[in-house]
């Protein structure tokens, strides 16, 4: 009987680590899908310097070369209101778990001589 | 005229340096707080892929985005993050602008693109 419990608890938590990993691997991002999507970033964030003035004057960050998983994440934080900022919550909210995913792909693919972005 | 040469001299240094941090302070600061821990060698090979590369990055951002773990209770700024909010904590603004500077002084490989 022990031996049965030991089983199926095995079963039990190979089964949730099966099913975690198959639900990190619905979101994972494209860089191709990205390259479509990034309209609604380049306004700022595609500019040299460009500045924000909320709520102090400073440039917004490079996105470029930064990990695509703290991409992902800082979009997750602003729609969950965990990160406040007007315009950045504003636009997290209008994006998917697969936009932020695809976004964070293509930016986090980006080097030096990344070719422009074709839709761009 | 002279004068006025030297005043516009003055200003315009004063308005360059507003913002700039003290690079030897912060670097100091970096080090001796090890943010190195999480945000890698070099400040650019994080040691969770969550964690951002900072190397490099805008000195004004740095400054606005370490401040904005310190806002506590406002409903349009601010940083909810346990980590950074516990790290941040024991910082003056100034700690905070001379830690800016130091990390934006850093090469990496942050990049501006569409």
């Amino acid at each position: 009987m022990n031996k049965a419990i030991v089983t199926s608890l095995g079963a039990a938590v190979f089964a949730s680590l099966f099913s975690f990993t198959a639900r990190a691997q619905d979101t994972k991002g494209s860089a191709k899908a990205g390259e479509a999507k990034v309209w609604i970033c380049v306004g700022c964030h595609a500019i040299n310097d460009y500045r924000a003035d909320w709520p102090q004057v400073y440039r917004v960050p490079k996105l470029g070369g930064q990990n695509a998983d703290y991409i992902a994440a800082s979009l997750k934080a602003y729609k969950s209101g965990e990160r406040k900022h007007p315009t950045m919550r504003a636009i997290a909210g209008s994006l998917t778990d697969q936009d932020m995913a695809d976004l964070a792909a293509y930016y986090s693919a980006q080097t030096p001589t990344s070719p422009r972005n074709p839709l761009k | 005229m002279t004068k006025s040469a030297l005043i516009l001299t003055l200003l315009s240094a004063s308005i360059g340096s507003a913002f700039a941090g003290n690079v030897a302070k912060g670097k100091e600061l970096v080090e001796k707080n090890n943010c190195a821990a999480c945000h890698g060698a070099g400040l650019k090979a994080p040691v969770a892929a969550a964690y951002p590369k900072i190397a490099g990055q805008y000195e004004d951002y740095l400054y606005y985005a370490l401040k904005s773990y310190k806002v506590d209770g406002n409903s349009l700024v601010g940083r909810n993050n346990a980590i950074m909010q516990s790290q941040v904590k024991q910082f003056s603004d100034k700690d905070l602008k001379d830690m800016a500077a130091y990390i934006a002084s850093i090469p990496g490989d942050l990049i501006v693109k569409k």
